[in-house]
């Protein structure tokens, strides 16, 4: 091998390690460009919104054991004293007006689903729109329920007291802050008749829903309303003497 | 002696393992700096071949040929216009080039024993 091809090899390998270096620096710059494509908090974030809510699940559940637990406690303490009688059965009555206790009695279940006469083919968002069960209908068949005379109304076990709000976040409504999945059961107790003749009224709440059999109406001797579980903690509102 | 460059290619590309961060800004510009090294290596082995290797030619063809890619490169950037494609472009076609013609030498000389290439 002649000397000049010596310096040939030589060069050549110097400059393999230089394509060699710059391939691995694109590689690796490439690489973490898209890893930045991702911003890393995403994984994190939902993450901890996992955990908070699994949080917030037993934490709820506590909540409710000790309320419980506190209602025999006061019964219990009452139940020796006479002179308590008239203010237990006042606080009994504060309590079912404001939903925190389960409460069973006659009424209707109204049942809310997506319409079935939905062509599949159709994609317009605008007509589909039409076929969907809203928070607007949620809250006019509660509306016109509690005109009618109900005494109580749990959507999906969400039980409605003062306080309830519904709204629609992204595809899910919210009542009460909870995430509901659809069929909407509303369960309402009161007269069953007048409420369901209310929800019948020409041009009432059920008209179109009835139309896209999205609604479903049923008269039962025995229905179950659980307690409101949420925080009755008032921060703002005082009682004014 | 044919080890000596596949080994310079991977004691330089350890550096992958290496802490050492670009930023991803420079993501075009490596890989156009890439392209040119191959350029570069395929036309230097091409040369050798044909014993014609200048080494002055060789580096200075490496360093321009990397320096003209990547201003276009950041002339295309601010100018709107893809120009590192024509970088790309005129690369890609001297690898192959330079690639065929090295693939022709040494066929040429497993075959018939001579440093001609295959006509």
């Amino acid at each position: 091998m002649s000397g000049k091809s010596k310096t040939w090899y030589f060069q050549l390998s110097l400059l393999c390690f230089i394509l060699g270096l710059l391939v691995a620096l694109s590689l690796k710059t490439q690489r973490q460009a898209v890893d930045e494509g991702v911003p890393q908090r995403w994984p994190a974030l939902r993450d901890e919104f996992v955990r908070v809510k699994r949080e917030n699940e037993t934490l709820q559940k506590d909540a409710a054991e000790y309320k419980q637990r506190y209602e025999t406690m006061a019964k219990n303490q009452a139940a020796g004293l006479s002179s308590t009688k008239g203010l237990r059965d006042s606080l009994d009555e504060a309590k079912l007006l404001a939903g925190t206790v389960k409460v069973t009695g006659k009424g209707i279940v109204v049942t809310l689903t997506d319409s079935p006469k939905l062509d599949p083919n159709e994609d317009r968002p605008d007509v589909t729109e039409n076929y969907m069960v809203h928070d607007s209908d949620i809250s006019n068949v509660v509306n016109e329920l509690f005109a009618a005379g109900a005494e109580a109304i749990a959507v999906n076990d969400q039980r409605f007291i003062a306080s309830t709000s519904v709204r629609c976040v992204g595809p899910a409504i919210m009542v009460n802050s909870k995430e509901l999945a659809p069929p909407y059961i509303i369960k309402a107790i009161g007269d069953p008749k007048v409420m369901e003749e209310a929800l019948h009224l020409p041009m009432g709440v059920a008209d179109g829903l009835l139309l896209l059999d999205m609604i479903k109406i049923e008269k039962k001797s025995d229905i179950e309303i659980p307690a409101y579980n949420g925080s009755t903690h008032y921060n703002y509102a005082k009682k004014k003497e | 002696m044919i080890w000596l460059p596949v080994i310079g290619l991977i004691l330089g590309f350890s550096v992958y393992w290496l802490p050492i961060h670009v930023p991803s800004y420079f993501s075009p510009y490596l890989a156009v700096a890439t392209l040119a090294g191959l350029d570069s290596i395929c036309g230097g082995i091409k040369a050798g071949l044909d014993s014609k290797f200048h080494d002055a030619i060789f580096i200075s063809g490496f360093l321009v040929n990397t320096c003209l890619a990547a201003v276009l490169a950041f002339l295309g950037d601010q100018i709107g216009v893809d120009l590192l494609l024509a970088a790309v472009v005129a690369l890609g076609g001297r690898i192959f080039l330079n690639l065929s013609l090295i693939r022709r030498y040494w066929i040429g000389r497993t075959r018939k024993g001579t440093d001609g290439y295959v006509k």
